[in-house]
């Protein structure tokens, strides 16, 4: 035996003894909770259901990657917030109240696109020459004011949920909006303040929920009933016969473009660390951000069992990246366990109770920042990638992206730009949607005819 | 591109690294190799053609030995350039005695290329790479065989592969590698797995 001191961590393949596997998989099952169960709430979707679902996509991926690469892409596929603002233009979801079964089919429908898409574009990757292809066509300067869009086009549904209104003629209710304004300072306190704490820190968003739910609680907004302990989730599948499908087919699908670049920036930070422990190990590197290609085709796989079985589009979760980074657990076999747990978390009828009872305000208080991040991101996006924002033609993409994704989704009813097309868009064309085609499109035209000049960005001095 | 491995070659370690700085051996152990000359003991020049599936074409370049050790070690600088793009590498190579009498080459180096070869896909090449180098010590093995026999005064024939069967013992070697490259292998998880599930999903819809 080597007496070097043992770097203390477990790599993609490693597996932990049984007892590590479940603690360690439930930690992970407690970092993906808060976002994926408030995406299923705020879309309307069930939420067992997508526990369930999202926990076999993880399971159904991983395996993809042992068995296609030979090694674990240790990541946690849970719900995407990107499709928040597409799939409630569809739903028209009250919170915490499932929507109508057939309106999840025709929106599963999109998710299927979306699917598809994704692995296209793993294929094409392959075949184009990796990650610049990818540059090209979905610069930042798309993908920055494309996030921005997806976050600050929710800022009315937050807000409506914030201040318990629904319509525009309507008054704020002082206890509903008191209850959200200190989930949201609980929130951002706990996040700013409890950063670098371990475990603990991880979690903000589900003990701001818990601390908002207990105020709520005390202003008598909290309902709950519970009904038998143990509920088969219900599972609703895609219908293709609908006069939307062809308004989600595209509305939705196009979302894929958000999560592309999120994915792949995913597999890029989780790659650094997992090849960093290999390396303080002694052993060989994982070298995964080599396999752009494969992760998107994964994480369309994942969107498809989403589609068909009745859960929300996924994607891989930072939370999730974060926790193996403070952790240094990167095992394939843990976060499979954690799909494991959350499969079975979905059967747990109490747990939705508890869940589908929190009101609409806590879930406003919280959907402020985490609406508000999303756009921030998309800033943080392009000022990481240097986009020059003294380019007009980079201004120009950004601008039209902007104005026509948010302003077209909190400016027109259900966000659909008033344009009705035929049989193919007949409530409109779906806004950030839209936006986001014409961003990519007005790229491809300097891509195409490349200006002569281009301003220089101005330096601080 | 990082190239790793080992052979044993069958016979004395004097006689392995004498053909080794053969360049009429070298040259056979390559096929499509169509000149190597010697510029000095230590400098080539020559020309190559390469024809691995899309990609052919003719590549002009250098090798030099530098840092020997005969017999023991020396490294190889190669530098070529063509239609087809363009490579550069350095390997080391270190031959040692065993106690069997045979000798083992350790060979280790760092290629890189780029044009239309890089674009093929850096991991086909890879596979490419390693049986051309496969097929190499096939060759070199066979030599060496003969080498020693006329030595000890048999006449065994040698004849280093045409450029068409290296091409088709590559070829074999890459279908056999075909099932092992990562893609092939996700796109017949993916799309089994996918329809598999569509299939699943249909009969449970159907059920409700």
């Amino acid at each position: 035996m080597a007496t070097k001191a043992k770097v203390f961590g477990y790599l993609p393949n490693d597996q932990p003894p049984f007892g590590q596997m479940v603690l360690l998989g439930f930690q992970h099952v407690l970092t993906m909770f808060p976002a994926t169960v408030l995406c299923a709430l705020l879309m309307g979707f069930p939420v067992p259901t997508v526990l369930t679902v999202t926990g076999l996509g993880t399971i159904i991926a991983l395996i993809g990657s042992k068995l296609s690469m030979g090694k674990f892409i240790p990541l946690y596929y849970g719900s995407s917030f990107s499709y928040i603002a597409a799939v409630t233009a569809i739903t028209k979801p009250t919170f915490g109240v499932p929507a109508d079964p057939h309106l999840l089919s025709v929106v599963q429908a999109g998710f299927l696109a979306t699917g598809i898409i994704n692995v296209l574009v793993g294929l094409l990757i392959r075949v184009a020459g990796g990650k610049k292809a990818i540059d090209v066509i979905l610069p930042a300067s798309v993908t920055g004011p494309v996030a921005c869009t997806i976050g600050i086009g929710l800022g009315a549904a937050a807000l409506n949920n914030a201040t318990g209104i629904t319509g525009p003629t309507g008054t704020a209710n002082w206890p509903e909006f008191i209850v959200a304004l200190l989930t949201l300072v609980i929130t951002i306190c706990l996040s700013v303040y409890l950063q670098n704490k371990g475990f603990i820190g991880m979690l903000p968003i589900l003990l701001g929920a818990i601390a908002g739910y207990i105020i709520a609680a005390l202003f008598g907004l909290v309902h709950i009933t519970f009904g038998t302990f143990f509920r088969v989730p219900q599972f609703t599948f895609p219908v293709f016969n609908d006069p939307l499908t062809l308004t989600v087919i595209f509305g939705v699908g196009v979302m894929a473009i958000a999560t592309i670049p999120e994915s792949t920036a995913h597999l890029y930070q989780i790659s650094l660390y997992v090849d960093h422990l290999a390396e303080e190990q002694g052993k060989e590197k994982y070298g995964l951000s080599e396999y752009i290609g494969l992760n998107l085709m994964l994480d369309g796989l994942d969107d498809i069992i989403n589609g068909i079985f009745g859960s929300t589009a996924g994607t891989n979760y930072g939370e999730n990246n974060s926790l193996m980074v403070i952790t240094r657990n990167y095992s394939g076999p843990v976060l499979l366990t954690a799909g494991v747990i959350a499969i079975i978390l979905g059967f747990v009828g109490w747990l939705a109770d508890v869940v589908n009872s929190m009101p609409s305000a806590v879930a406003g208080g919280l959907s402020i920042y985490l609406f508000g991040v999303i756009g921030m991101q998309g800033i943080a996006l392009m000022m990481a990638e240097k986009v020059n924002l003294y380019d007009p033609k980079q201004l120009a993409i950004g601008a039209v992206i902007l104005i026509v994704g948010i302003g077209g989704n909190i400016g027109f009813p259900g966000g659909f730009l008033p344009f009705p097309v035929g049989q193919v868009f007949p409530s409109g064309l779906p806004a950030i949607a839209t936006g986001a085609v014409l961003g990519i499109l007005i790229n491809l035209i300097f891509v195409f005819f490349k200006p002569s000049h281009e301003r220089a960005a101005v330096e601080k001095k | 591109m990082n190239l790793e491995g080992e052979h044993v070659f069958k016979g004395p370690r004097d006689e392995v690294y004498g053909m080794f700085r053969d360049p009429e051996v070298l040259a056979s152990a390559l096929p499509g190799t169509q000149s190597l000359n010697m510029v000095d003991s230590n400098h080539y020049e020559g020309t190559m053609n390469v024809r691995i599936g899309p990609v052919s074409g003719a590549f002009s370049g250098k090798l030099e030995i530098a840092d020997e050790v005969a017999p023991e070690k020396c490294t190889l600088i190669v530098e070529g350039k063509g239609a087809p793009g363009f490579a550069k590498g350095v390997g080391h190579v270190h031959f040692s005695e065993q106690e069997d009498g045979t000798t083992l080459l350790k060979y280790s180096g760092d290629v890189q290329i780029g044009g239309t070869l890089a674009s093929v896909g850096q991991r086909m090449i890879d596979s490419v790479a390693k049986s051309m180098i496969k097929t190499a010590f096939e060759t070199l093995d066979k030599a060496l065989e003969a080498r020693l026999a006329a030595k000890a005064g048999q006449e065994v024939e040698f004849k280093a592969p045409t450029e068409a069967q290296f091409a088709a013992g590559v070829a074999k070697d890459m279908a056999k590698g075909w099932t092992q490259i990562a893609e092939v292998r996700m796109v017949l998880y993916v799309i089994p797995m996918a329809i598999l599930l569509a299939i699943i999903g249909f009969i449970l819809s159907k059920c409700n």
